[in-house]
C-alpha cells in the first residue's frame, strides 16, 4: 500500500526540506519513495508544497505527483483549504494554529489537529522548526516508523546535507512533536 | 534645505523580495532615476529569469517590462535597442546566472556590437531563485547549494571578473561596478547609473554596470552578516568603481 505525506505552506517554512527529510527517512528503511515539491519563483512566501509517497517493495509508485495523501502538515490556512479535497477519507491533518484557524465543520472526513507548532519550535531553540515538530507528531499518529529511527535518520540527512548546524535544534523540534499531548 | 523623501512615482505595489535582498534597492534606485529624468514613460526594462523576474510581476513597477529564456536578456535588449524611438532607455536586467553563465554569450555579444543598452547585472555570487547554486561569480571557498564543502578553483575554475576581462578588449561606452551594502556605496551606485543612462541617450553604445548585492535566506546569513560579507568577502575580490570609460562613437575610428 502506498503512504502519502504532504507538507505545504508558505516558501520559507521547510516545507521541502521536511517532505525530502521525510523520504531519506523512508530509503534508509528500504522503501521505494517518490517525492515532487512544487513552489514558485519567490524564495520567501508564496505558496509551497511537497508530496512524499513511500512503498514497501515489491509494490510500485507510476506517478510521483500528489494524489490522496494520507497525511497533511499544513503550516498555514491556505494549504488546509486548497488541498483539502483531495486527501483521504479520515486522513490526518496537523494544522498550524499560531498561524490561523480553521472551520471544523467544513471539514467533516478529515481528522483535523490543531498544534501550535511555531510556539513548540520557538521553545526548543527557534520556530522555523515547525516542520519538524509537525514530522514528530505525524510519525507519533501515524504509527510509520519509530522515534528512534526517525532521530537516526534525521541527523543522517544534515550531514549528507553538511548542514550539521541543523541536527540538534530539528531532533528536539521532532521530540516535542512527538511527545506533543493535546 | 531639507529632501523630500517619497517612494519612486512608478513603483505601484508591493514587492515580494526576502528582507535585505539587493533587488528592491536597486529597482528602487532606477525608479528613483527615472522620476530624476523625467523617463518614466520612455524606458523598457528587459528583465531574465530568476529573482529579477519579479521586477515585472504583481504590478510593483509602472513600467514597460519585458521577459525572456533564461540567458536571453540581453539579446532581447538588443532587438528592442535596435528598433526603439530615439531618447528611449533601454536597460537589461538581470543576475550574474542569466548574465556571465547561461547567457554569456548573450551577455558578450551585446558588448561586441556595441549596442545602446545599458546591461545591469546584480551580482550576489550565485543563482538564487533556484537556491543557491554555484554561478560563475562564487568566491574560492564559498559555500554554494552545490559546493557544500567550498568552491574549489581546481575542479570549476575561477571566479569571473566579466568588466575586467572586457575591458580594452571592446569599444563600449561604459564598464562599472557599484554595491548596495552600504547607503554610501547605494549613492556613489546610483551615480554610475545615471552616468550610464547619460551614454546611453547620447547613442554612445554599450554600458555594463555590475552591481554587488546581498542575498540572505541563499548565504544562509541575517541581512545585516550578509551585508558585511558582500562588503568585506565580494568587495576585496571584485573591486568597486568605475573600469573603463570607453570611446564614444566619434572617436571609434582610433580604436
Amino acid at each position: 500500500m502506498i503512504k502519502e505525506i504532504l507538507f505545504s505552506g508558505f516558501g520559507g517554512q521547510g516545507i521541502v526540506t521536511g517532505a525530502l527529510c521525510m523520504a531519506h527517512i523512508c530509503i534508509q528503511d528500504g522503501m521505494d519513495v517518490t517525492n515532487m515539491p512544487q513552489y514558485g519563483a519567490e524564495q520567501r512566501g508564496g505558496a509551497a508544497s511537497s508530496d512524499t509517497k513511500f512503498v514497501a517493495p515489491p509494490g510500485e509508485i507510476y506517478d510521483p505527483r500528489m494524489e490522496h495523501p494520507d497525511v497533511l502538515i499544513a503550516l498555514t490556512e491556505h494549504a488546509l483549504a486548497h488541498h483539502a479535497k483531495v486527501l483521504k477519507k479520515d486522513a490526518i491533518v496537523l494544522f498550524n494554529t499560531d498561524m490561523g484557524t480553521y472551520d471544523p465543520s467544513k471539514y467533516p472526513n478529515l481528522k483535523i489537529y490543531g498544534v501550535p507548532c511555531l510556539a513548540i519550535g520557538d521553545s526548543v531553540g527557534t520556530s522555523k522548526s515547525a516542520n519538524f515538530v509537525m514530522m514528530g507528531l505525524a510519525m507519533k499518529l501515524t504509527g510509520w516508523f519509530t522515534r528512534d529511527f526517525c532521530v537516526e535518520q534525521i541527523e543522517g540527512y544534515f550531514r549528507q546535507e553538511h548542514r550539521e548546524k541543523l541536527i540538534d535544534v530539528n531532533i528536539r523540534a521532532f521530540d516535542a512533536g512527538y511527545n506533543y499531548t493535546f | 534645505m531639507a529632501k523630500n523623501y517619497t517612494t519612486p512615482t512608478v513603483i505601484t505595489g508591493k514587492n515580494t523580495y526576502c528582507n535585505g535582498c539587493g533587488h528592491s534597492i536597486v529597482i528602487k534606485t532606477i525608479c528613483q532615476l527615472l522620476d530624476e529624468m523625467n523617463l518614466q514613460e520612455k524606458c523598457v526594462i528587459v528583465h531574465g529569469v530568476g529573482c529579477c523576474t519579479m521586477l515585472g510581476l504583481n504590478g510593483i513597477v509602472k513600467l514597460s517590462t519585458m521577459h525572456f529564456s533564461h540567458g536571453k536578456t540581453m539579446a532581447a535588449a538588443t532587438g528592442v535597442a535596435r528598433c526603439i524611438d530615439d531618447g528611449v532607455l533601454v536597460i537589461g536586467y538581470h543576475g550574474d546566472g542569466d548574465a556571465y553563465n547561461i547567457g554569456f554569450s548573450e551577455t558578450f555579444n551585446a558588448g561586441y556590437r556595441n549596442e545602446n543598452v545599458v546591461d545591469i547585472v546584480i551580482n550576489n555570487s550565485l543563482y538564487g531563485m533556484t537556491g543557491g547554486q554555484m554561478s560563475h561569480t562564487t568566491l574560492i571557498g564559498e559555500w554554494t547549494e552545490n559546493t557544500p564543502e567550498g568552491r574549489d578553483p581546481e575542479v570549476t575554475g575561477y571566479p569571473l571578473r566579466f568588466p575586467e576581462m572586457v575591458k580594452n578588449a571592446l569599444p563600449h561606452a561604459f564598464l562599472a561596478r557599484g554595491g548596495v551594502f552600504n547607503p554610501t556605496e547605494v549613492r556613489k551606485t546610483k551615480a554610475l547609473l545615471k552616468h550610464a543612462f547619460e551614454r546611453q541617450l547620447s547613442r554612445d553604445g554599450y554600458s555594463l554596470v555590475e552591481i554587488l548585492s546581498m542575498c540572505p535566506t541563499n548565504a544562509h546569513k541575517t541581512p545585516l552578516e550578509v551585508r558585511q560579507w558582500v562588503e568585506d568577502e565580494m568587495g576585496a575580490y571584485y573591486k568597486l568603481g568605475v573600469i573603463q570609460e570607453g570611446a564614444s562613437r566619434g572617436l571609434i575610428e582610433n580604436f
